[in-house]
């Protein structure tokens, strides 16, 4: 790839960013303030007021109450982490096909086209997602109504949106779009010449794909899994609108205790189980960088 | 030349003397004005009732000139709230503000708290029961109560003493009464009890305002199902049992069927649901837009209603006007604006023994198969707990 002359470009310009680092920190002060403020803190705060109890002290009853086997938080946990995992790996597997599709396709302009529209859809998700489901395949909705003109209704058949697996559908309308955008770089750099050297060696198609294509691939679908499991894990309002807490997810029940009409007294409740997301998230966001410095090998 | 100089020296000597004390006057005037406003406003901070500091008149001038008040966590389409603060606003020239109008009781709870000392803490909150008692008791480790500032209406005395804070902090203010709407135009039986909703022309179309562990009107349609299938006040297990085999037999649709916006009415995909009269009144008028006729009935059995508490914040900027605004909606004018927007009224039972409730209000608000049933802040945690903890495995 490159030899001397480029080592020697490399060693200039690390000097010259050598001399400019006081400069560069400036720039990134405002960066780091917000997430201080609005990232730090407020995790800062959740952490330590799950350690209070009702009456001001510090104690641990919440934390018991949360991992206790007669509340029902426990299984929320579950319920959250099994959504996230299935959404998160449906999406990963058929966002890695297309993704492989994309990249074979000679268009600029679809590739561009796709890009665009994956970066719009990753980012949609909330009340108004679910209402667009519900007008489209919810019980009263338009595809539902020409399926039961043809003979079949599909609630008639078991299937519901308001369910587990309605649910698991409507993450896939934005977890999709975001495999694509994750994957790409890395399905991008699988270069081709590879595949004509690993040809020119005498490799079949199947050992180039055991020994190159899904090494190299690996580090980044994992880092792509771990960032749809903590997008899939919190997302609040698109569950809200759809189930109402019928499918028990842990946001919905944190919302409940802390901003709700009903329960008074039970923050801190809320705040513990706001820390145990925070330990989960946290594990996979973890996993997440560690795989990523190696695909940064990949990709340079 | 010189002579006329002198002339116009006297002259501008005594423009410059007369222009001095007119000045002088002026700021005297003003700073007495304010110190006087201060002074009432100061008066009326801590004013228990309307006689403190006056009476009517010197509540609404000082009222006028706080020129402000915040209200919090009122939607529009709740209670008639979008024609009380336009009519109060009208009347007295006050800016009404609603921060966070589709906020929580606990938000607003957190507003007074938070809040204090800034322009958009909230003068009046209107908050379910249990936050009232919460806003005097205090929540330990959070904030010590009370964060109300106590004061007692002109009609204080038409409350029952169990509708009220005895110092003052808060009061029933307004009541819904539990009920179906339905949407005529699609439904062919009209529903008229909890039992009727388990038939299957309801399949998937039986929704609730939002989820009960979090939503007052969700939890009190269990309530209501509870006092209707065998069970009580203090026994909430038969109305989640209700819900269970709502659920079994597919009927029941979890989506927010009023928490985010009428659109699962007006799309159809629920074709009845269990909230208070007064949101059931404001979906009617909406959907009437969208050519769907929502019918309310109160369902046959036992009615369940629900106070909501008023009471001022302990921190309000703008104290005059917050009681100015409890006197306007205690009078029998704020109460009639409740009436007409399907809220029962605290002061009900005095204001039809005076003759005062205003026709349109009259027939709002659908006639009752007997006295509602009402919860005590005890009754109402005990049940909540186990709404929380059982309710998930029962519609899930």
């Amino acid at each position: 790839m490159s030899g001397v002359p480029a080592t020697r470009v490399n060693n200039a310009g690390r000097a010259a960013r050598r001399g400019r680092r006081p400069w560069a920190l400036i720039g990134v002060v405002p960066f780091f303030a917000y997430v201080i403020i609005f990232l730090v803190v407020p995790a800062a705060a959740v952490m330590v007021e799950a350690f209070r109890a009702n009456d001001g002290s510090i104690s641990l009853t919440n934390l018991a109450t949360v991992l206790s086997s007669k509340q029902p938080w426990l299984h929320s946990y579950a319920i959250s982490l099994e959504l996230s995992a299935i959404s998160a790996v449906i999406a990963a597997v058929l966002g890695l096909v297309g993704t492989v599709a994309l990249v074979s396709s000679p268009s600029r302009v679809v590739r561009r086209l796709v890009t665009t529209g994956c970066g719009v859809l990753a980012n949609t998700g909330g009340v108004p997602l679910a209402f667009a489901f519900i007008a489209t395949i919810g019980n009263a909705g338009v595809v539902t109504h020409l399926l039961a003109d043809i003979g079949f209704d599909p609630y008639d058949h078991g299937f519901s949106l308001y369910s587990f697996a309605g649910l698991v559908i409507v993450y896939l309308y934005f977890l999709l779009p975001l495999v694509i955008l994750l994957m790409l770089p890395p399905v991008e750099a699988l270069r081709h010449e590879w595949r004509e050297a690993a040809a020119t060696l005498g490799a079949s198609s199947r050992s180039y794909w055991q020994k190159v294509g899904f090494p190299v691939l690996t580090p980044p679908f994992i880092a792509t899994l771990m960032v749809l499991f903590m997008d899939a894990f919190a997302a609040y309002a698109t569950a809200q609108a759809l189930t109402t807490g019928s499918v028990p997810l842990v946001p919905i029940e944190i919302g409940s205790l802390l901003a709700g009409n009903v329960v008074t007294n039970q923050a801190n409740l809320g705040d513990a189980l706001g820390l145990g997301m925070i330990v989960i998230v946290g594990a996979a966001g973890a996993l997440y960088v560690f795989v990523q410095r190696k695909t940064a090998r990949w990709l340079r | 030349m010189y002579r006329g100089s002198g002339q116009r020296w006297r002259k501008a000597a005594a423009a410059g003397a007369a222009g001095t004390t007119l000045a002088a006057l002026g700021v005297i005037a003003g700073s007495a004005s304010i110190a006087s406003a201060a002074s009432s406003d100061a008066c009326w901070a801590t004013a228990v009732n309307i006689n403190s500091c006056g009476g009517m008149s010197a509540l609404v001038a000082a009222a006028k000139a706080e020129g402000t008040i915040n209200l919090t966590a009122d939607p529009t389409t709740w209670a008639n709230y979008g024609n009380i603060m336009k009519d109060f606003g009208a009347k007295y020239r006050l800016k009404v503000n609603d921060f966070n109008p589709d906020g929580s009781s606990a938000e607003e709870l957190s507003e007074i708290n938070l809040d204090k000392g800034k322009s958009d803490e909230p003068d009046v909150v209107d908050i379910g029961n249990s936050f009232a008692v919460e806003g005097v008791a205090g929540e330990p480790g959070s904030f010590t109560g009370p964060i109300f500032s106590p004061y007692k209406v002109a009609e204080w005395s038409e409350l029952p003493a169990a509708w009220k804070n005895a110092s003052g902090y808060w009061a029933f203010d307004y009541s819904g009464v539990m009920a179906i709407g339905y949407n005529a135009s699609v439904v062919k039986t009209p529903p008229t009890s909890f039992a009727s909703l388990l038939n299957p022309e309801f399949k998937n179309a039986v929704g609730l305002s939002n989820n009960p562990t979090a939503s007052n009107a969700g939890f009190s349609a269990v309530y209501a199902a509870a006092l209707n299938n065998g069970g009580s006040l203090n026994n909430i297990q038969p109305g989640i049992a209700f819900f269970k085999k709502l659920s079994s037999v597919g009927n029941y649709n979890p989506v927010e069927a009023g928490g985010a916006g009428d659109a699962p009415m007006a799309d159809k995909t629920v074709l009845a649901t269990l909230d208070w009269t007064y949101n059931q009144i404001s979906w009617k008028q909406e959907l009437q837009k969208t050519g769907i006729d929502w019918k309310i009935v109160i369902p046959a059995g036992k009615p369940y209603a629900s106070y909501y508490s008023m009471a001022i914040s302990a921190w309000a900027p703008h104290p005059a006007a917050a009681r100015l605004f409890l006197e306007y909606m205690y009078s029998p004018t704020g109460q009639n604006l409740w009436l007409e927007g399907g809220a029962v009224p605290a002061t009900i039972t005095a204001m039809q023994k005076a003759g005062t409730v205003s026709k349109a209000a009259e027939s709002a608000v659908p006639a009752l198969p007997g006295p509602p049933e009402i919860a005590s802040v005890a009754q109402e945690s005990a049940a909540q707990k186990v709404v929380v903890a059982d309710w998930s495995s029962a519609v899930s």
